[in-house]
């Protein structure tokens, strides 16, 4: 459970290192084309440029956490997961926001 | 304790027409330190890149128990590997980065380390080339895999520094088997038990430190 809950972690951490790429490129786009079109970018262009930057920038960054047992493909999917998570959460804080006010 | 068996065998790899690693074989075994030596371009750190699996060889059998591994996934749960370079991310802290790679039980231990607990409130991109290395080294060594690849650790370091990393291998070789590559050939050779020689994409495996001057790799008078 410990070992679980520390590889959790690490994909956590991964998926943090990619929200500023993500958010800025899906906040140009919802700039551009609405709330719809920034919800989409955050889980696919957004998501994808945030991974293809690290890929360039910081390749090495995967090391530390394929030492700490997960790999590449594992990442990407928790950090999906994790990005999917985020915008539900976004979302009902956003509609509540809204409701509120 | 049980001991484990990490082999690597029929290892090709090619760059164009070149043949970079021919028909490698290496065994390494809870307790050892295997040494790999060689020139410069020899392919010793693509050797290690082609076991830990982020370099594609043309052919490898990657076994550990016998069991031969083909998922990295797998591969990642048994084998840590230091590279050349730093590959901590920048953005955490030294406090951050200890908790994502060492388990919740050995965390006290591996804080009473007085290097260690100097630095653990820094960043890792303010840490110094000499403390990030032991960093590096320090958590590679005690996570929980069972094999460690360790590409030129002394890179950059202070004698004294290489000194301390030195014992650290010593220290945690008897739960672990190690193979270690660097230029700095007098500290591989002290920690090492057993050398080998990279030439000509074969592996030799060395019966004494003086056929390092007989196959070429020194002079005569460098040991």
């Amino acid at each position: 459970m410990n070992e679980w809950l520390r590889k959790l972690a690490n994909a956590f951490e991964f998926f943090k290192s990619t929200v500023p790429i993500n958010l800025g490129a899906s906040l140009f786009v919802g700039f551009f084309g609405g709330l719809i079109a920034f919800n989409c970018s955050f889980l696919s262009f957004g998501f994808i440029l945030s991974l293809v930057l690290k890929e360039v920038r910081n390749e090495n960054d995967y090391l530390f956490y394929f030492n700490n047992g997960i790999c590449k493909k594992q990442l990407w999917m928790y950090s999906w997961f994790f990005s999917f998570l985020t915008l539900i959460v976004g979302i009902i804080i956003l509609n509540l926001t809204l409701r509120l006010f | 304790m049980k001991k484990r068996l990490l082999e690597i065998d029929s290892v090709q790899k090619n760059f164009g027409h070149q043949s970079i690693i021919s028909d490698v074989y290496l065994k390494c075994e809870t307790g050892d330190i295997i040494g790999v030596l060689g020139r410069n371009g020899c392919g010793k750190s693509t050797l290690l890149k082609i076991i830990f699996g982020i370099v594609p060889a043309d052919f490898k059998f990657v076994r550990i128990d016998g069991v031969v591994q083909l998922k990295p996934e797998a591969l990642f749960q048994e084998i840590s590997y230091l590279h050349q370079d730093s590959c901590i991310p920048k953005s955490l802290s030294v406090n951050k980065a200890i908790q994502l790679s060492i388990p919740k039980e050995q965390l006290h231990d591996f804080f009473k380390d007085e290097m260690i607990h100097n630095i653990r409130d820094k960043k890792i991109g303010h840490l110094s080339g000499g403390e990030l290395r032991y960093l590096e080294i320090k958590l590679v060594l005690r996570n929980p895999s069972k094999f460690i690849l360790l590409d030129e650790p002394y890179n950059g370091l202070s004698p004294l520094m290489a000194e301390k990393i030195n014992q650290l291998i010593l220290d945690n070789s008897a739960q672990k088997g190690i193979i270690i590559t660097d230029h700095n050939y007098q500290n591989v050779i002290s920690v090492a038990t057993q050398l080998t020689l990279m030439k000509e994409g074969k592996l030799h495996y060395l019966k004494d430190k003086m056929e390092l001057v007989e196959k070429g790799y020194l002079n005569p008078g460098m040991l």
